[in-house]
């Protein structure tokens, strides 16, 4: 039997969130052809979202906004990687371009940062959240890795998780409360620094960018007749770490008035959609390319029995896992092109 | 004859409409949440006078659908609502609490209109107890300006003990914009920060103030003091000795947010961190703009008196009244507090531009290293600012400067051991060159 694992250093957990991301934006058909919509997103040099949106979706009106390409000497390498001629680069911080386009078209926005949540990402949000047209889609992806305990400051003091938190997003974006589970009880509690631990801060983090996408719809709705207050519901809330922990929320902005429309597109057939502070976890079976196969002819079922009897010594975690994410699984061979 | 049926009569008396517009324009949501505290702790300190507020508190509650303050704080004695609490304006015979913060005949109101269209007031004092409901919109249609109690109402009653005592107002049918207000956490947030600051003074007096059970923690003033350097401090009686101020003024914690002058009137917090020419950063006082080289400031003004119509704050209690002439007059000392303070902070940047290592302490700034911060009660003499103004010369160094690319610099840092700052960096590795190419064997 084959002991050869899969490659990690291709990012499983995010290889399978994009093609979850995927799947939903399919549905916005609802509302309109998923073609007529614009992707705006950090293609990098790989451009995999792009290529993958345009592939499975048709979606042919691409923007991807490039820091890097801001360096003229670099900007020739991000144009000739473009695998498709429809996307448009525009070199920039975010925070810079966000602002300067025209919000006319139905979007869909995923602002993937690799680093942590820092005012610009909040920003970002709020531009969205303030411009973008209702049937939007905003997801947000940012590092959510507690760090240590207590780090030193320049000038050699040593700051807990909460405290280096407040001094990068400001004391006023630090939730009111956040919801904990006590006893088996959702219980309303201020955030100590205890609750920034390991995934804590993942959770933390959902409830300041939520909190920002509230506050900035509220006084935008301030203006608007009742049927067009703009609603925001949340679709996604996803934990994965291809090596540091990572944190994906996002969801769709809609009108009053089309919300029978919201309902019709039944997000919650998917079971990796999350409406509250309830994370999904994308956790990434350890199984071998052989596994892999005997497990998909027996697919799909929910009889774990059965699969645990087809594959013998393998953790019942695993099989589990991978039943949750099969239809999004990468399977990765060495090829040359 | 009556007013309408007189030919000569004028009409200027106020509709109710124009003057609960004009009343609730001027102050927004938090401010007016943070001034019904303000009666709450006027209460407090009718009850306590000087001492702890310890065992006293304020409790409010923010939802969709209403809004509620309820305290301990002693209640509001019947006749005081009967003849004071409600009126527009103070009538000019009725005497001001001493020492009160929530003190212009507006405040109340003003509040409650600006939250809700159903309000309701039930409080227990000393020897009476009352209760009353308004519903604002019936009262705007109605031609008298009273209110009235709720059946029931019970004065001369035999002493109510102190822990009986209190007030609890709810508002329902919230004006638009408040309700979604209270939904929001990032409001809730707003919230505590305003009156945690506001009320800094009597936090640390000891009432609890809570919000949705959350109570609030208190932050006290702190300024810096060593042997080295200390704080200013200067006491001033203005009117006959019927206001008193007291300005503090020194170093903090390095932070550009933080920096400024903060002025109290009688313990409520009226400027925060106020970096304009307001508090004196101005060329009129021979004083620089603000800027971040004086991110080590903290000023401290308290203003208090008896007669609260000599406090020199606006209405809404979020500025000062630049036209009072006591401000004028302490807005000069001010100016003049500070002066040495920002000349110090100009040695510091001016000692850091000339320092070798950018990573190091210079000096001065170990000297700040070396104080403590401590609270501002700790300090009883008056005293002016003072700092070694007699830095050492620099010694005759020149300084050096490259980058490289940032994979090579790590590399060589873990080549060497494991060095963590880029200053060190380049000294270790001039030292290096030096010994080989300039040293004899």
């Amino acid at each position: 039997m084959s002991k050869k694992r899969i490659n990690y250093s291709l990012r499983l957990a995010k290889n399978i969130e994009r093609k979850m991301l995927c799947e939903t934006f399919r549905c916005l058909s609802e509302f309109r052809l998923v073609e007529t919509y614009k992707y705006i997103g950090f293609g990098s040099y790989y451009f995999v979202d792009f290529a993958l949106f345009h592939k499975a979706l048709n979606i042919c009106s691409m923007l991807s906004i490039e820091k890097g390409a801001m360096n003229k000497d670099l900007l020739p390498r991000f144009e000739s990687n473009r695998p498709y001629k429809c996307i448009d680069l525009r070199p920039g911080q975010s925070s810079e371009i966000l602002p300067q386009l025209n919000w006319n078209e139905h979007s869909i926005v995923w602002l993937d940062y690799d680093g942590d949540l820092i005012p610009s990402v909040l920003a970002d949000i709020k531009t969205f959240c303030t411009k973008a047209t209702t049937e939007s889609i905003l997801v947000i992806t940012v590092k959510a890795d507690p760090g240590n305990d207590l780090e030193e400051d320049d000038d050699g003091n040593k700051l807990d998780r909460l405290t280096r938190l407040k001094l990068t997003i400001g004391e006023g974006k630090i939730p009111f409360q956040i919801p904990v589970v006590v006893d088996g009880q959702k219980k309303m509690v201020p955030v100590a620094n205890k609750h920034l631990d390991s995934w804590g801060t993942a959770r933390v983090f959902r409830e300041i960018i939520n909190n920002e996408i509230i506050d900035t719809l509220e006084n935008r709705n301030g203006v608007l007749r009742e049927e067009m207050k703009v609603q925001y519901k949340q679709l996604f809330n996803f934990h994965y770490s291809d090596n540091t922990k990572m944190l994906t929320v996002g969801g769709i902005i809609y009108s009053q008035e089309q919300e029978p429309k919201v309902n019709k597109c039944s997000f919650e057939r998917f079971p990796f959609i999350r409406f509250d502070e309830n994370p999904y976890k994308i956790e990434v079976p350890y199984l071998t390319y052989r596994e892999l196969r005997k497990l998909d002819s027996e697919l799909p079922t929910n009889d774990i029995d059965s699969l645990k009897a087809v594959l013998p010594g393998v953790p019942e975690k695993d099989i589990k896992n991978y039943l949750d994410v099969y239809r999004y699984f990468p399977t990765f061979a060495e090829a040359e092109l | 004859m009556t007013e309408q049926n007189d030919p000569k009569a004028v009409q200027a008396s106020p509709t109710k409409e124009f003057f609960i517009y004009n009343i609730t324009k001027d102050i927004d949501t938090i401010d007016a949440i943070i001034e019904l505290a303000d009666n709450c702790i006027d209460g407090a300190r009718d009850l306590r006078g000087e001492n702890s507020l310890k065992g006293l508190f304020i409790r409010i509650k923010v939802d969709e659908n209403y809004f509620e303050i309820t305290d301990n704080c002693g209640g509001i004695p019947i006749d005081v609502a009967r003849y004071r609490a409600f009126m527009f304006g103070r009538n000019k015979d009725s005497k001001a609490i001493p020492h009160s913060i929530g003190n212009f005949g507006v405040g109340m109101k003003r509040s409650l209109f600006k939250l809700g269209r159903v309000f309701q007031i039930e409080s227990t004092a000393k020897n009476s107890q009352f209760s009353m409901h308004v519903d604002v919109q019936k009262w705007m249609g109605e031609e008298k300006w009273t209110f009235e109690f709720d059946d029931g109402f019970k004065e001369d009653m035999p002493l109510v003990e102190e822990s009986q005592r209190g007030t609890r107002i709810l508002v329902e049918q919230l004006n638009k914009g408040i309700s979604s207000d209270f939904k929001k956490d990032a409001f809730k947030r707003r919230l505590e920060l305003g009156l945690k600051s506001k009320h800094q003074t009597y936090l640390e007096k000891g009432i609890e103030i809570s919000i949705n059970g959350v109570i609030l923690s208190s932050t006290s003033p702190k300024i810096r003091l060593s042997n080295k350097i200390t704080p200013a401090y200067k006491q001033l009686r203005l009117e006959d000795d019927q206001l008193t101020v007291k300005i503090y003024a020194g170093l903090g914690d390095r932070d550009k947010d933080k920096a400024g002058w903060n002025v109290f009137c009688n313990g409520r917090l009226i400027l925060e961190a106020d970096q304009s020419s307001v508090t004196g950063w101005t060329k009129e006082f021979g004083n620089p703009k603000f800027n971040n080289e004086f991110a080590w400031f903290r000023g401290f003004v308290f203003f208090e008196s008896d007669q609260t119509d000599l406090l020199p704050w606006n209405t809404t209690k979020t500025s000062v009244d630049l036209d009072s002439v006591n401000y004028k007059y302490i807005q000069g000392q001010m100016g003049e507090v500070m002066r040495p303070i920002l000349n110090f902070m100009y040695k510091i940047a001016e000692e850091k531009k000339n320092s070798d290592d950018s990573d190091e302490d210079t000096p001065l700034e170990k000297i700040i290293k070396e104080t403590n911060l401590v609270s501002l009660d700790s300090i009883t003499e008056e005293q002016e600012f003072s700092a070694p103004l007699d830095i050492p010369p620099p010694v005759n160094n020149v300084r050096i400067s490259y980058s490289k690319p940032k994979e090579e610099v790590d590399k060589l840092k873990r080549a060497l051991g494991g060095i963590n700052r880029n200053s060190e960096l380049g000294k270790l590795t001039f030292e290096y060159v030096f010994r080989r190419e300039c040293e004899d064997e």
